[in-house]
């Protein structure tokens, strides 16, 4: 067998193909789910709907072309009343081709709660240990050095919040050589972050693996019980749209990585997986406040988010936040200020004295937060999420936290991110403030930039889509291995949770249908 | 988008409060529309055609008239009063509008001559690539 990635130019001719195992989605869960299958004899095709790019491809390091190659719907994906933006990756290698590295491990809390409210066995802490060692190995998981690599947006994160007497942490992330240029969201020109296509997409084509890059799975085809092809179309890589061109991919397993929104749609769309398919969806809501300082801050340097602040991760019966700082070029500071006339002008070209700090809002913990809903109409994909009481309460406080962090840094004035006009604050005790603005769908700029849940795990196939091993309830042979199966937020960035549940199902899947028995495709 | 071009031109000053190259802007313009996909594009264009509308001028600012027609104070006034609306339908085509004037105009490489952004940074020498 011989291994490698493959478009329409070469693929294109086929109209039936049959492989052991389809994996739809090449990010961290279908990229490891196909190192495994690989490794273990399979015959394995990954298919990745968007380009297949290299470091050289990127090497402009524009935001124009990051956005447009790399990111969903060329980075204007949403929720359905565009309050929401929701920025999710789309090229081989998924979002760990534009993430900003930053790979830390479950929250304990996290994995109590999958087990204690949702019923999730086999999940634990010390289930998952060994595969974020092998994990974190694989990808050079690594501290950031304090002193050269901690970026200038989240140094005065850092000195604000421990003069604050806050907590504060390096976030771990996975690179080689990384020389710090802060273009990460626009896939690295210098192969140091190491993406799922350089780690286990690599392995799985070493194994044989066939990614075919450019190829949407457009329906998975089952009868009683057992899923048995995906109807696959090749896609314009400029506007996205799918080309007549079809072909029919018959295999002994499937399994759906295609990320969360991606493969619930792609059940609904297939009328698998029963009712739950789509709900709960969560989205980590980002709420931000930037702040100008009279010293240049140049927000756009450096590592990105290498410094966080978790110690109100959990804060009991309220929705808890984690601090983080995203990198600012003039593209995300244009569009996520959205600020009207003069006011967004003077903001925008204070560029290179601002500071952005934003906060994570952990949604999915408690029992009256029904999350989002992803849904397949007429008018195509639909994301639906209601902004709640708990979420207000929460966004309020992260603002007030980060504007005080701000303050606390030296700011000389802080700005929230509502529509049309800033709050904007002079000094600490103006926070108050925050809590008088208006709050709701389009009142206040939010992002998302990790998306999960929506094929729920569980044991209860009336209230979850998948077994704790991944397995479609109702199945033999369909499996979903990706954000979507997260019954709750994470409360952390969601990267190697993802490459360690999906391959610890992917192991799982191996050990129970592969050792000692014969492939059952024809080689 | 040519015949929706007018409304793009003067829906950016108003939002962005910057300068216009028309030429410029057409150019960008045209290109989007090779990047959206065809519903992305019926909603933009449905978008600016009712911020263009007389109807929405008359409930906006009281003036009946077309949003191309009307003086810089009182397109800032309509555009103001859609970002504020209680309806929330008008606060997604502020919000909407706002992110497609601003990515426009912002993505665009040339800005970055402009003093706020240096542009990228240098590119060390590069390592094997991965394919």
């Amino acid at each position: 067998m011989t291994g490698g990635v493959h478009t329409e130019a070469t693929r294109g001719d086929r109209r039936e193909a049959r492989f052991d195992v389809v994996v739809v989605g090449s990010g961290p869960g279908g990229s490891i789910a196909a190192a495994h299958l690989a490794a273990a004899g399979a015959r394995v095709v990954v298919l990745e709907e968007g380009g297949h790019f290299v470091a050289r491809d990127f090497e402009d390091m524009l935001e124009e072309r990051g956005y447009r190659d790399l990111y969903q719907d060329a980075g204007a994906r949403a929720t359905d009343d565009r309050s929401i933006v929701l920025f999710q990756g789309r090229s081989v290698g998924g979002g760990s081709t534009v993430n900003w590295m930053t790979s830390l491990r479950t929250p304990e809390r996290t994995l109590r709660a999958w087990r204690d409210v949702h019923g999730v066995e086999g999940l634990s802490n010390d289930d998952l240990a060994p595969y974020f060692v092998s994990i974190e190995r694989r990808l050079n998981v690594h501290l950031p050095d304090p002193v050269q690599d901690v970026d200038p947006n989240a140094r005065l994160l850092l000195e604000g919040a421990r003069a604050l007497g806050l907590e504060t942490g390096l976030l771990p992330r996975n690179a080689i050589d990384c020389t710090n240029l802060g273009v990460c969201g626009m896939g690295c020109p210098i192969d140091a972050k190491q993406t799922a296509l350089h780690t286990y997409l690599r392995d799985a084509m070493a194994h044989g693996a066939e990614v075919w890059a450019g190829c949407r799975a457009v329906e998975v085809h089952a009868t009683k019980g057992r899923a048995h092809a995906v109807r696959a179309a090749w896609v314009n890589p400029r506007d996205r749209t799918a080309s007549s061109r079809q072909v029919l991919l018959h295999a002994t397993w499937i399994v759906l990585a295609g990320s969360a929104i991606n493969t619930p749609r792609l059940l609904l769309h297939s009328r698998l997986g029963g009712p739950c398919v789509g709900k709960r969806t969560f989205l980590h809501p980002v709420v931000a406040t930037a702040a100008t300082f009279e010293q240049e801050v140049r927000p756009w340097e450096g590592a990105p988010q290498s410094v966080g602040v978790f110690q109100f991760m959990d804060r009991g019966d309220r929705m808890g936040y984690v601090l983080e700082t995203p990198p600012i070029h003039p593209m995300l500071a244009g569009v996520g200020m959205p600020f009207l006339g003069a006011s967004h002008r003077a903001w925008v070209e204070r560029l290179p004295h601002l500071q952005v700090n934003g906060a994570l809002l952990v949604d999915g913990f408690h029992r009256d937060e029904p999350g989002g809903h992803v849904r397949v109409g007429r008018q195509g994909l639909a994301v639906r999420y209601t902004f709640h009481e708990r979420l207000r309460e929460a966004a309020i406080s992260a603002m007030e936290l980060m504007a005080r962090i701000q303050f606390a840094a030296g700011a000389q004035r802080v700005a929230t991110l509502h529509t049309v006009e800033p709050v904007t604050l002079e000094r600490p005790e103006d926070v108050w403030k925050i809590a008088k603005a208006p709050f709701g769908p389009n009142r206040l700029a939010v992002f998302s930039a990790h998306q999960l849940g929506g094929c729920a795990m569980g044991p209860d196939p009336t209230r979850s889509v998948v077994d704790a091993r991944g397995k479609v309830h109702g199945f033999e042979n369909l499996y979903v291995m990706d954000a979507s199966v997260f019954p709750t937020g994470l409360g952390v960035n969601p990267m190697l949770t993802i490459y360690a549940v999906s391959s610890l199902f992917a192991r799982d899947l191996v050990e129970r249908e592969f050792v000692g028995r014969a492939l059952r495709s024809s080689k | 988008m040519n015949d929706v071009f007018p409304i793009v031109v003067a829906c950016s000053r108003a939002m962005l409060a910057v300068p216009i190259d028309e030429e410029i802007l057409r150019e960008r313009v045209n290109d989007a529309h090779g990047v959206l996909d065809e519903t992305q594009r019926r909603a933009v264009r449905r978008g600016l055609r009712v911020l263009e509308s007389r109807v929405l001028g008359l409930w906006t600012t009281g003036w009946p008239e077309r949003f191309t027609r009307a003086s810089d104070a009182r397109r800032t006034r309509r555009l103001r009063a859609l970002g504020r609306s209680r309806v929330a339908r008008l606060r997604v085509l502020y919000v909407a509008l706002h992110r497609f004037c601003a990515a426009l105009y912002y993505a665009d490489p040339r800005r970055h001559r402009e003093g706020f952004y240096p542009g990228p940074p240098t590119l060390p020498g590069t390592r094997e690539s991965a394919s």
